[in-house]
């Protein structure tokens, strides 16, 4: 039993084997703020997808005789103003708002990021076409063109949803289109020209996975003003209707109780600012990753 | 500056041409008949066709346009359908307190902001730029309807400081109409005293980065000099087109404000607009506000022009 006495250190004395996003992940994890936004959110995401599984309230079954009754054992967040529990209404609120926020920044992402494709990489007519359109759109403020939207369309789910979508469509196709010009003018991009590639394999081989982290960022920001802005139009009473819950609404019924039980509107009011605070931690965080500056 | 102002006016009224468009075409091709929900379901055919008739809706969309942008040429948007009364009417009649609003606004957010986004660029990494990042993100995060009612709720109800809801001319009783106004700006421009003061203070630490930055340092300028006279100048020069930005938008959270606190403002007119389908009404509105935007986006650059000789080349 002699031990080697020779020992071969196998390991690279050089830089460490970790991959830039696995740095980049590290980095990510190192923010606080960023890792309890992301807990909170998948919080919400998890009781959003599992609310008709999870049947501990109905959110709609109304009890006249307990309106507005502080947290208690059966109810723990309190009932609301048609005695039906507030937790189960925030849950099943949580529903709508996040599927609205995800859809509209999914699809406005999509036709943003495809219009600002195509004017950035073509330049020209092309380009001031589409753009002066995307700039006349965004001289309406955009609560105001979701509002007077909503006029035309009349107050439902998919309303919210077509209204947000060509609110948000302009900041996409800008940041897209700004990006797309960056790209086009780097050498691999030249190189691919002449190589005689396709504009679409261009486009979506060598621009768009380009272009695609900061468009994904642009998307978490404009997810928390989406929260904001689905939220505000059913406080206004244009959104989605009543029963259904929403949060925006929620705070809307609560509000005459301003003065007697806080408590009761600050509970859809917290929703909104928890989900809203924790979407922008991460993008905060996000921005930090790929920022140019730190 | 006269030169910037002619250079960029074609390019203006070509931008508000298109909005005209958009907003005329979001509204006549969403589906529904606007004057068959304003009058109901029960409305008698005739009387449909009449009033449609009246406002022009059974003529071709391209004719249709042309006759509304050109009342729009004389100041003319058109009669609401829910009143009948003349649209320019209606708003001149309510623009008074969003006017009082959004100014009062503006200058508050800005007054405020850029010495936030300053001094927090300055003590960077320290206490008072910490406080700033917290206080806005809080400020980036809460609503303003959540935000208007919490502030009604501690200064109006609780400590009855400030009125609860209402408005008053400046022009009457110029007191009573600043303690109405406090809660409604407060609540108005969080959102946006946040943003920007953030834009400052990235602003500003980007340009304390910049060469001619280091050269003042260098040739042993006071702190203060190299602040003020240099760094203040340049580092505002991103800030003011989101400036512009903001103060247009602030009509649009005028919307929400002005519910929340009873002003008969015209976000109070859009809203109800809005809740009639009363299109010509919704279609005036809209059109003020990106006219406001454009005329707040040629101020920009003027601003900017002042502030930045280079892009008066350009």
């Amino acid at each position: 039993m002699s031990a080697n006495p020779i020992r071969i250190d196998r390991s690279t004395p050089t830089a460490p084997q970790t991959s830039l996003w696995s740095r980049r992940l590290r980095m990510f994890l190192r923010d606080w703020g960023a890792v309890l936004g992301c807990i909170v959110i998948a919080v919400m995401v998890v009781l959003a997808v599992l609310a008709p599984v999870l049947r501990f309230a109905d959110p709609l079954s109304m009890n006249p005789l307990s309106p507005v009754q502080p947290p208690s054992w059966s109810h723990p967040l309190g009932t609301d103003s048609f005695g039906r529990d507030i937790l189960a209404r925030l849950i099943w609120g949580g529903r709508i708002s996040l599927a609205v926020a995800a859809t509209t920044v999914l699809v406005s992402g999509v036709i943003g990021t495809l219009i600002g494709l195509v004017a950035g990489y073509a330049g020209g007519a092309v380009d001031s076409f589409l753009m002066r359109i995307m700039d006349a759109l965004f001289t309406f403020p955009s609560i105001l063109l979701a509002v007077a939207l909503m006029g035309v369309l009349g107050p439902s789910l998919l309303s919210v949803v077509v209204a947000l979508v060509i609110v948000y469509i302009p900041s996409f196709a800008r940041q897209a289109r700004a990006e797309t010009r960056i790209v086009r003018r780097m050498d691999y991009m030249t190189a691919g020209i002449a190589l005689g590639a396709q504009p679409h394999r261009l486009l979506l081989r060598h621009v768009l996975p380009n272009i695609s982290a900061t468009l994904l960022i642009r998307g978490t920001t404009f997810f928390a003003f989406t929260i904001v802005a689905e939220s505000s139009l059913s406080f206004l009473g244009i959104g989605v209707q009543p029963p259904t819950p929403t949060w925006g609404g929620m705070l809307a019924e609560a509000r005459p109780y301003i003065a007697t039980k806080l408590w009761y509107p600050l509970m859809p009011g917290m929703a909104i600012v928890l989900c809203v605070i924790s979407i922008n931690l991460i993008s905060d965080a996000l921005l930090d990753l790929i920022g140019p500056s730190k | 500056m006269l030169a910037i102002v002619i250079r960029r006016i074609p390019e203006l009224i070509l931008t508000f041409l298109l909005a005209s468009i958009l907003i005329f075409l979001l509204m006549h091709l969403a589906p529904g008949d606007p004057v068959q929900s304003a009058l109901g379901a029960q409305a008698q055919p005739e009387t449909v066709a009449t009033m449609r008739h009246e406002y022009g809706l059974d003529r071709p969309l391209p004719i249709q346009y042309l006759a509304w942008l050109g009342g729009v040429a004389r100041a003319d948007l058109g009669r609401s359908i829910l009143t009948r009364e003349p649209v320019t009417t209606m708003l001149l009649d309510r623009a008074g307190p969003t006017a009082a609003l959004a100014l009062s606004s503006l200058v508050f957010f800005v007054v405020l902001s850029i010495p936030i986004g300053v001094v927090a660029a300055r003590f960077r990494g320290r206490l008072p730029d910490r406080l700033a990042m917290v206080l806005t993100s809080l400020g980036l995060g809460i609503p303003n309807f959540l935000f208007g009612i919490l502030l009604i709720s501690w200064f109006s109800i609780r400590l009855g400081w400030l009125p609860i809801s209402g408005y008053v001319s400046p022009l009457e009783d110029p007191v009573d109409a600043i303690r109405h106004l406090i809660l409604p700006v407060i609540t108005l421009t969080t959102f946006y005293v946040a943003l920007t003061s953030r834009l400052v203070r990235a602003s500003m630490i980007e340009v304390g980065r910049a060469d001619f930055v280091r050269t003042a340092r260098a040739k042993g300028l006071p702190e203060r000099t190299v602040q003020n006279r240099h760094m203040f100048r340049v580092g505002l020069i991103p800030v003011v087109t989101s400036i512009a930005i903001s103060a247009a938008y602030l009509l649009g959270g005028a919307i929400i404000v002005e519910e929340i606190f009873a002003i008969p403002g015209l976000g109070r007119l859009l809203f109800t607009a809005v809740t009639n389908r009363d299109f010509p009404l919704i279609q005036g509105i809209a059109l003020v506000a990106s006219l406001v935007f454009i005329v707040s986006s040629l101020i920009a650059d003027l601003v900017i022009a002042w502030l930045d000789p280079r892009s008066r080349s350009e």
